[in-house]
């Protein structure tokens, strides 16, 4: 039995950030569009996700493939997104861009793919949290609830855009300038506007947009999770990974942030001094 | 051209898929009836006839039942059989979790209840019955009858834990 509810949203989660590219153009992808760039990384995220789920919840369908395919069953989200970023990074690697280069590059487009997936929870299971007046009323149930994954949706679209206005801000003309002031003074002919431009920002500047992605995603997860209706008492086990993964990024994320804030105001400088012989 | 002809392809197919994902099965008219039994006990996998699982269901009320319909050839059945096994621990007596075998060899059904350690009470729809008044079109389905009896839901397919735990949850409000 075909799935249809993750058929569609797998098609919107490759669709949708593809039109978005329009306005969001990539830097680091000069060849590849974004769907170029992702798919393969996100079906093998999605059957790494699937096997560890497997792995923890039903070790018994090791060595059935068919049982193995029923991505319906569930996927563990964090294992998946592991896997699906180390490829999108040798990929990078391999085309010779930067690889914290090319996350950072991806990093808004892929929320908004994350976006969309959680917004076509209304085609699958999972998107109801808690009974209320407010919601909507999910086929077998008889109370309205509340559309906790529509609401996840807005959300990360909400951190997509700040991703995206960091990723700006950190390659705004003040910050690149500097940079290049400084590349330039090492430098003889071609002038730094010259220069084909496939990197994208770099360093702990890049670092930062692609923690601060991260940090986004599983702040929204584990928070999501507290309201959605779980079998069993406690926490499950993909809400306590994305409280450990929120837990461990933060720090990473507020160090980061200083460290730019620091580099930024040294760039600055050396933008204002130009190149010196 | 072809790139705008993928387009429109992958639009209808988009919309499609949203229809068919969003359009809910219509309940069957099924309501248990008949003198009140008690569930299959654990590690009993017995033949039942329609009366029989009617009557086994009229012996639950006052309380949710999940009726799953499942076949040992269905990999989705296979799946979610340890969702279902955690859900019967977790409800324990608020709420019964009860397994048919359909379309199957009653050995091969066995076996494959043996294999996964399910404890949770099952039957054997030994003439076919059940899945004709239940109306089954789909391996698995997943039926929840509320306290009073009535069936209040019905899922084609696989079914994943928020699902679950949402329809329970909502059978015992």
């Amino acid at each position: 039995m075909i799935d249809f509810g993750l058929l569609l949203s797998m098609l919107a989660v490759v669709g949708v950030p593809s039109l978005v590219e329009r306005w969001w153009p990539l830097r680091t992808g000069i060849h590849s569009s974004y769907t170029d760039l992702v798919i393969l990384p996100v079906v093998v995220g999605l059957l790494v996700g699937r096997l560890v789920n497997v792995a923890f919840d039903a070790p018994g369908s090791f060595g059935r493939i068919g049982d193995l395919l029923i991505i319906r069953s569930g996927v563990d989200f964090w294992p998946g997104a592991l896997v699906a970023v180390a490829l999108v990074a040798w990929g990078g690697r391999a085309d010779g861009v930067g690889v914290v280069a090319r996350l950072a590059d991806l990093a808004p487009l892929a929320l908004i793919g994350y976006a969309v997936y959680e917004g076509c929870c209304l085609f699958r299971d999972g998107c109801y949290g808690p009974a209320g007046s407010i919601g909507l009323r999910p086929p077998g149930v008889a109370t309205t609830m509340f559309p906790v994954g529509l609401a996840v949706a807005v959300v990360v679209v909400a951190v997509a855009v700040a991703v995206r206005a960091l990723a700006r801000r950190a390659d705004d003309p003040p910050a690149r300038d500097g940079a290049r002031a400084e590349d330039s003074a090492d430098e003889d002919g071609a002038g730094a506007d010259d220069r084909v431009d496939v990197g994208g920002i770099e360093g702990p500047r890049a670092m930062l947009v692609v923690v601060a992605a991260v940090a986004g995603v599983a702040t929204v997860r584990a928070v999501a999770s507290i309201w959605l209706p779980h079998v069993g008492e406690g926490l499950t086990r993909p809400h306590l990974t994305s409280i450990a993964v929120a837990v461990l990024s933060a720090p990473v994320l507020a160090w980061l942030a200083v460290q730019t804030r620091r580099d930024r105001a040294q760039l600055t400088f050396a933008a204002s001094e130009g190149p010196t012989d | 051209m072809s790139r705008r002809l993928l387009v429109a392809a992958g639009v209808v197919l988009a919309i499609a898929a949203a229809v068919i994902s969003l359009r809910e099965p219509t309940l069957p008219t099924f309501e248990p009836t008949g003198q009140a039994q008690q569930l299959p006990a654990e590690g009993e996998f017995v033949g039942l006839s329609v009366e029989e699982f009617s009557g086994v269901l009229v012996g639950q009320e006052g309380r949710p039942v999940v009726v799953n319909i499942w076949a040992s050839w269905c990999g989705p059945c296979r799946a979610e059989m340890p969702l279902l096994q955690a859900a019967a621990a977790s409800y324990e007596d608020e709420a019964v979790i009860l397994g048919i075998a359909a379309n199957d060899d009653p050995d091969a059904a066995r076996a494959f209840l043996d294999d996964l350690g399910i404890t949770y009470p099952n039957g054997f729809d030994s003439t076919g019955e059940i899945h004709d008044v239940l109306d089954v079109r789909a391996f698995p389905t997943t039926y929840v009858f509320g306290a009073d009896g009535t069936l209040r839901a019905q899922v084609n397919g696989g079914i994943s834990e928020q699902r679950l735990a949402g329809l329970i949850d909502d059978a015992l409000r």
